[in-house]
C-alpha cells in the first residue's frame, strides 16, 4: 500500500488522463447535440434563411434573397398589428383564468378532504388530452346543432333554442381563451400545488397566533412565496399561449371574420394556404421575438424580486 | 420433416419476396369522401391489374390542400391527386402536376364525350391536366312536409317567394329561420353561395379573362347578391343571425333533423338526407331549382368541378400506371365510365361525360335521390366557375375574400367597403405574383 503512495507521480499521465476525462465529458453528449443540431437548430437556421427570401413555389422554383423586405411588409401591415392585439387579448385571456382559477384549484387540492388523490388526479386529465382532440371536443361542446352547451342550457330553460357558441367575435374569442384555459388549467394548478406545499406550516401557525385571519395569511404569506413558481407558470403559460394554433384551427378557423385570427393561425394560412414559405418564416420569427421579449421582461420584473423575499 | 417443411417454406417465402419488389407502387391522394367506396374501385382496379398496387390516403376536405402542400415540400409528391380548380394555376406553376397531353392523344378516344362545360377544368394553359372526378351545382332543397303544414305546394320560385314562404312558415311556428346557410370561416362555401347569388343576380365569373375584377363597381350584381344575403340575415330575419359561424356539420345537422324547411347544397348531399342513419327527413326532402332574383323566376347557379390529376414527378412505367388508375376513377375503362358511375351510383355525385345520362342504371340510382331533370336543368341554369383556375393567387384572394364576406354577413362592415376591399385585394395580388 504505502509502495503505491510513494510512487512518483508521473504529470505527464495525470495531465494525459485530465485531457481524456475532460475529452470524454465532452464526447458524451455529443449524440444528444447532434440530434439537438439536427432537429432544432438546422430547421430554425433553414427558417430564417427563408425568412430572408421570396419563396412561392406557385411562382419561383427555388427561393430568391429580399433581406428583410418580408419582415419590413409585416411591420408595416396594419393586419399584422391587428393580429398581434388579438395575439395579446388572447394570451392576456387564457393568463387571468389559468393563473386565478390554477391557485384556487390548487389551494382546494392541498386541503384535506376525502377523495383529494382522485381529485389530484382527475385535475391532470384536460393537460393529457392532446390539443386536437380538445378542440375538436370543444368544437362539438360550442355546436349550434348539436352541441352539449346547448343541450344543458336547453334542459335547464335558459336557452330557448340552440345558438352558436362562436356566432360573434367576442364569443368566439371567449369560446377559445376558456377552451385553451381549461386545458391548461390543470398544469398550473399542480405547479402552484407543487409551491404550496414548501410553504412551510409553521408561518401559517406564525400568523394565527398574530391574529390575522386567513385573507391575511394569503395575501402576506402565500401570495409571496409562490412568486418564484407563479413567475414560471407565468412565463411558461405567455410562451405558450401566444403560439396557439390547434384550439383554433379546430374550433373558429380563424373566424367570423377575423376575430380569431392569431398570430399562430396566420403563420398556418400564409405557409400552408398561400404557400408563402419566406413570409410566413418571417412571421414565425417575428412570433420567437415577442416571446422572447416577454419571458425577458417577465424574469425581469418577476423572478428577481423574490430572492429578496 | 418439420425441418424440411420449414425449409420449404423458407424457399416460398424467399421466391415471394422478388414478386412482391416487382409490384408497382403508386400513391392515391384525396379528400376523404366516401373512402369505402374509393377503397372498394382500388380494390376492382389492383385484381384487374396485379403488377400495380395503389397505396391510398384519404385526408380530410378541410385540410386537404395545405396537407398536400406539406406532403410536396417534402419531396414526396403523390402520384394521382384529386384537385380542385382554385388550386390549378398554383400547383400546374409549381409544378405539383403535370400536363397528360400526350396520354389524353394517345389513349382517349372518347374524350370528347366530356361536357363542353366541364372541360375547361380540365385543361390548364392549352393542356389538358385532369380527368373529371366530379361535377356539381348548388340546388335548393326543401322539406316538402313544412311546406304543406304552411300550405304551399312547392318549392319557391323567387327569391321574393322564397322569403315570404318562410316568414309564412315562422309566423306558423314551423320554423325558426328558413335555412342555415354554412357560411362559417372555415368552410368553403360562402364563396360558392356567393357565386351562386352573384349569378343569380345577373352576374358572370367574379373574375374577367384577365383575372381582373367584375365586381368592384357600386350597383353591380356582386353587390345586390351580397345585399341580399345580408338582408335575408338583418331585415327579413328569414336566415339565423349566426350565419357567419355556422360550420357545414351545423347545416346539415339542422335541416337532417327537420328543423329548417330549406337547404342550399349539391344534388349528391341528397344522399345523406335519404340515409335514416343520419336524417329524420329521408321522404320528404325535394330537390328544386335554385329561385330566381328580383321577381323574375330564373334560376341560375355556379358549376364546379373536381379532377383526377397526375403528381409532377410521376415518370416511365410509374406515369403509365398513374394513367391507367386515372382512366379507370375518371375516364372510360373497360368500355365504361367506372369510375363517374361507381360514384354516381353510390352517392348520386355529377359525372362529367354526356353518355352516362343514357346509362339506366346510373340514372335509376340518382332517381332513387331525387327528380334528376331538376338537376338536369339547373345544370342548363349553371355558369361555369373556371376564371378561377386561371389565376394562381385564386386560394389567397378566396381566404383573404371568406374573411371580408364573413365580416359583411356579421354587419360590422358594409357591403360596398366589403366587395370594395375584395377588389383591391384581387389587383393587388394580380400585381404581386407577376413579380
Amino acid at each position: 500500500m504505502d509502495q503505491v503512495l510513494k510512487k512518483p507521480v508521473n504529470r505527464m499521465q495525470i495531465l494525459s488522463t485530465r485531457t481524456f476525462w475532460r475529452l470524454w465529458s465532452y464526447l458524451l453528449p455529443l449524440p444528444c447535440m447532434l440530434i439537438i443540431i439536427l432537429t432544432v437548430l438546422y430547421p430554425m437556421g433553414h427558417a430564417f434563411h427563408l425568412s430572408l427570401t421570396e419563396f412561392n413555389p406557385s411562382y419561383s422554383e427555388t427561393p430568391f434573397f429580399i433581406g428583410l423586405e418580408n419582415y419590413w411588409e409585416l411591420l408595416s401591415s396594419s393586419s399584422f398589428w391587428e393580429t398581434l392585439m388579438r395575439t395579446l387579448i388572447f394570451t392576456a385571456g387564457v393568463l387571468i383564468i389559468t393563473l386565478s382559477a390554477g391557485l384556487g384549484l390548487a389551494i382546494l387540492a392541498k386541503q384535506k378532504f376525502i377523495g383529494r388523490g382522485l381529485f389530484r388526479t382527475c385535475l391532470l386529465i384536460p393537460w393529457a388530452i392532446p390539443p386536437v382532440a380538445a378542440g375538436v371536443i370543444w368544437s362539438w361542446i360550442f355546436s349550434g346543432s348539436a352541441g352539449v352547451l346547448n343541450g344543458l342550457l336547453y334542459k335547464l330553460g335558459i336557452l330557448d333554442h340552440y345558438i352558436s357558441w362562436t356566432r360573434s367575435p367576442w364569443m368566439a374569442m371567449t369560446a377559445v381563451i376558456y377552451a385553451r384555459a381549461w386545458r391548461d388549467v390543470s398544469l398550473t394548478s399542480l405547479l402552484f400545488l407543487s409551491g404550496l406545499t414548501t410553504i412551510p406550516d409553521e408561518l401559517y401557525d406564525a400568523t394565527k397566533v398574530d391574529g390575522a385571519g386567513k385573507l391575511r395569511s394569503f395575501w402576506y404569506i402565500t401570495l409571496p412565496l409562490l412568486r418564484p413558481i407563479g413567475t414560471v407558470i407565468l412565463i411558461l403559460e405567455a410562451t405558450t399561449a401566444i403560439r396557439a394554433f390547434p384550439l383554433i384551427y379546430t374550433i373558429t378557423g380563424g373566424g367570423p371574420g377575423d376575430a380569431t385570427a392569431v398570430i399562430g393561425w396566420q403563420i398556418y394560412t400564409e405557409m400552408f394556404k398561400y404557400l408563402h414559405f419566406g413570409r410566413g418564416s418571417a412571421l414565425a420569427y417575428l412570433l420567437t421575438l415577442i416571446t422572447a421579449i416577454m419571458a425577458v421582461i417577465y424574469i425581469r420584473f418577476g423572478y428577481k424580486r423574490t430572492q429578496y423575499l | 420433416m418439420k425441418y424440411r417443411l420449414f425449409l420449404t417454406g423458407m424457399l416460398a417465402l424467399l421466391l415471394a419476396v422478388p414478386t412482391a419488389v416487382q409490384a408497382l407502387e403508386i400513391t392515391l391522394a384525396g379528400w376523404s369522401y366516401r373512402t369505402d367506396v374509393v377503397e372498394g374501385m382500388l380494390d376492382k382496379f389492383q385484381k384487374e391489374n396485379p403488377g400495380i398496387t395503389v397505396k391510398y390516403t384519404g385526408v380530410p376536405s378541410s385540410n386537404y390542400a395545405a396537407r398536400i402542400a406539406t406532403t410536396v415540400m417534402a419531396g414526396d409528391v403523390p402520384d394521382v391527386m384529386y384537385l380542385r380548380g382554385k388550386d390549378t394555376a398554383k400547383w400546374y406553376k409549381a409544378k405539383w402536376i403535370q400536363p397528360i397531353d400526350d396520354l389524353v392523344e394517345a389513349d382517349a378516344p372518347w374524350i370528347d364525350e366530356m361536357y363542353p362545360s366541364v372541360r375547361p377544368y380540365m385543361r390548364y394553359e392549352d393542356h389538358w391536366i385532369g380527368l373529371p372526378y366530379y361535377t356539381g351545382y348548388q340546388i335548393l332543397i326543401y322539406n316538402e312536409d313544412i311546406l304543406k303544414k304552411a300550405g304551399f305546394t312547392e318549392g319557391p320560385k323567387t327569391l321574393e317567394e322564397w322569403t315570404s314562404q318562410v316568414k309564412a312558415m315562422q309566423s306558423k311556428n314551423l320554423c325558426e329561420y328558413g335555412f342555415y346557410p354554412n357560411w362559417a370561416q372555415g368552410e368553403i362555401t360562402v364563396v360558392r353561395d356567393f357565386q351562386v347569388f352573384n349569378a343569380l343576380f345577373g352576374g358572370e365569373q367574379l373574375l374577367d379573362k384577365n383575372s381582373d375584377p367584375t365586381f368592384g363597381e357600386p350597383g353591380s350584381a356582386a353587390h345586390k347578391a351580397l345585399q341580399w344575403m345580408v338582408d335575408a340575415i338583418y331585415k327579413e330575419k328569414v336566415f339565423p343571425p349566426d350565419s357567419a359561424a355556422v360550420s357545414m356539420k351545423d347545416a346539415r345537422n339542422n335541416f337532417y333533423a327537420g328543423r329548417v324547411p330549406f337547404y342550399i347544397g349539391t344534388f349528391y348531399h341528397l344522399s345523406g338526407i335519404r340515409n335514416p342513419k343520419v336524417s329524420k327527413i329521408t321522404d320528404s326532402a325535394r330537390a328544386a331549382l335554385i329561385p330566381g332574383a328580383e321577381g323574375k323566376a330564373k334560376s341560375a347557379s355556379a358549376l364546379f368541378a373536381r379532377a383526377y390529376v397526375m403528381g409532377g414527378k410521376t415518370t416511365g412505367e410509374k406515369r403509365k400506371a398513374a394513367w391507367k388508375l386515372m382512366k379507370f376513377l375518371g375516364g372510360k375503362y373497360n368500355g365504361e365510365y367506372f369510375g363517374a358511375k361507381t360514384w354516381a351510383k353510390a352517392s348520386g355525385l355529377g359525372y362529367g361525360w354526356k353518355s352516362l345520362e343514357q346509362d339506366p342504371e346510373a340514372q335509376a340510382a340518382m332517381n332513387k335521390l331525387g327528380k334528376v331533370e331538376v338537376l338536369n336543368l339547373q345544370k342548363k341554369h349553371a355558369f361555369p366557375q373556371n376564371r378561377i383556375q386561371d389565376a394562381v393567387w385564386f386560394s389567397e384572394w378566396e381566404e383573404f375574400s371568406k374573411v371580408q364576406l364573413n365580416k359583411a354577413l356579421l354587419n360590422n362592415q358594409s357591403v360596398e367597403e366589403t366587395l370594395g376591399n375584395v377588389a383591391k385585394k384581387a389587383k393587388q395580388l394580380k400585381k404581386r405574383y407577376k413579380r
